[in-house]
């Protein structure tokens, strides 16, 4: 999974360097004209397979060192000629969810942008949904059932239904759990990179947590915190 | 698995050990921490467990089953899961009363289990390990 994430990062950043941007990102360019005849142009410029296709990119990115856990809770429970099949079953399950919220959220966006070009307003009201989602019992809901690891069949298509359904119902927490802070790569003018780097940090870490009561509360990547304290408090002295 | 099982214990009759089995009891959930189980394998039909002590694989307690099936706890509703390592197959296998598609788990409670416990396994699974 880390491999598919490194491979998918140079990917992202191949096109970022070089001859063409994600789709998502070069759209905000087109922005400045807000008009039917731009929404065609965005369209034109960025045809839906292209944007399934950087969205995709940009899960695997983003998405699939989240996935280490659930994956290896599956190939645990299979037997080895099942495991490719079961994990494949599982990714599409959970890809599927990612690939229906990616429609919204990449139409709320492409809508923001040419409903208000060049304006940080959308950004800063994503980023205070962002908080509010955060802190409340909802998000924690969701995050709790990301931990869910249920008993899969060994044989058979009730193990293919297993995995199936594993991927999508877990896809759909995570969805639940991460979209305000998905959204908030989708809206930023620059820096796009660097904020789905620093979103896909935060989510990895915050999944870190163990599950607790929701309630309204902040939380943040608290163990992978103290994980990074504890690692430089126990570095040798320098001599 | 099973054919390797079969293998492997005819093998280790004559050159060493045979694999290690498991028997893993995975996703128990329920409401009542006071509840527990003799696992018993391959019992004849109909038979009284408490007549085949050498059937049986292990006993589990479910202490802290109830917290373990909330969603919002600690577990995220996982449950608990216990191994049990059984030597019950080897000896199975030398009595030549091992059938490898078929072997039936019986999970006998220590007590009466009242309804409103609302215990469950997930799933019964048998490892085998090479030594």
């Amino acid at each position: 999974m880390l491999s598919i994430s490194m491979l998918a990062w140079i990917v992202v950043a191949m096109e970022a360097t070089g001859m063409t941007l994600p789709a998502f990102c070069s759209a905000g360019a087109l922005w400045a004209a807000p008009s039917a005849a731009s929404l065609d142009l965005v369209l034109a410029l960025n045809p839906p397979a292209s944007l399934a296709g950087s969205w995709a990119l940009m899960l695997a990115a983003m998405m699939a060192p989240l996935l280490i856990a659930p994956v290896r809770h599956i190939r645990d429970r299979c037997f080895p000629r099942r495991r490719a099949r079961a994990v494949a079953l599982f990714v599409a399950g959970y890809a599927a969810s990612w690939m229906v919220a990616g429609a919204v959220l990449l139409s709320l966006a492409f809508a923001v942008g040419l409903t208000a070009p060049a304006s940080w307003l959308p950004l800063t009201a994503a980023a205070i949904l962002a908080l509010v989602w955060q802190i409340s019992p909802a998000k924690q809901i969701c995050l709790n059932r990301c931990h869910v690891r249920p008993e899969l069949a060994a044989f058979g298509p009730a193990a293919d239904l297993d995995a199936i359904h594993f991927g999508a119902a877990h896809g759909v927490w995570c969805v639940g759990s991460c979209w305000t802070l998905m959204l908030l790569p989708l809206l930023v003018a620059y820096g796009h990179i660097a904020a789905m780097a620093a979103v896909a940090l935060w989510l990895f870490a915050e999944r870190l947590d163990r599950p607790v009561p929701p309630r309204w509360s902040w939380r943040g990547p608290g163990k992978a915190i103290r994980i990074a304290v504890a690692q430089i408090g126990m570095r040798p002295p320098r001599s | 698995m099973r054919s390797k099982v079969s293998a492997s214990l005819t093998e280790a009759a004559t050159t060493g050990e045979p694999d290690r089995v498991f028997l893993n009891l995975e996703n128990v959930r329920g409401l009542s921490d006071a509840t527990a189980f003799h696992v018993y394998v391959a019992l004849p039909k109909g038979a009284d467990p408490a007549k085949y002590p050498e059937r049986l694989a292990g006993s589990i307690a479910l202490f802290g089953v109830r917290k373990a099936s909330l969603t919002d706890e600690e577990h995220a509703g996982k449950g608990l899961t216990f191994v049990l390592v059984t030597k019950i197959v080897d000896a199975l296998h030398l009595d030549n009363a091992l059938d490898v598609s078929a072997l039936d788990v019986r999970i006998v409670p220590v007590k009466p289990v009242p309804k409103k416990a609302k215990i469950s396994i997930g799933r019964i699974s048998i490892f085998r390990q090479g030594v």
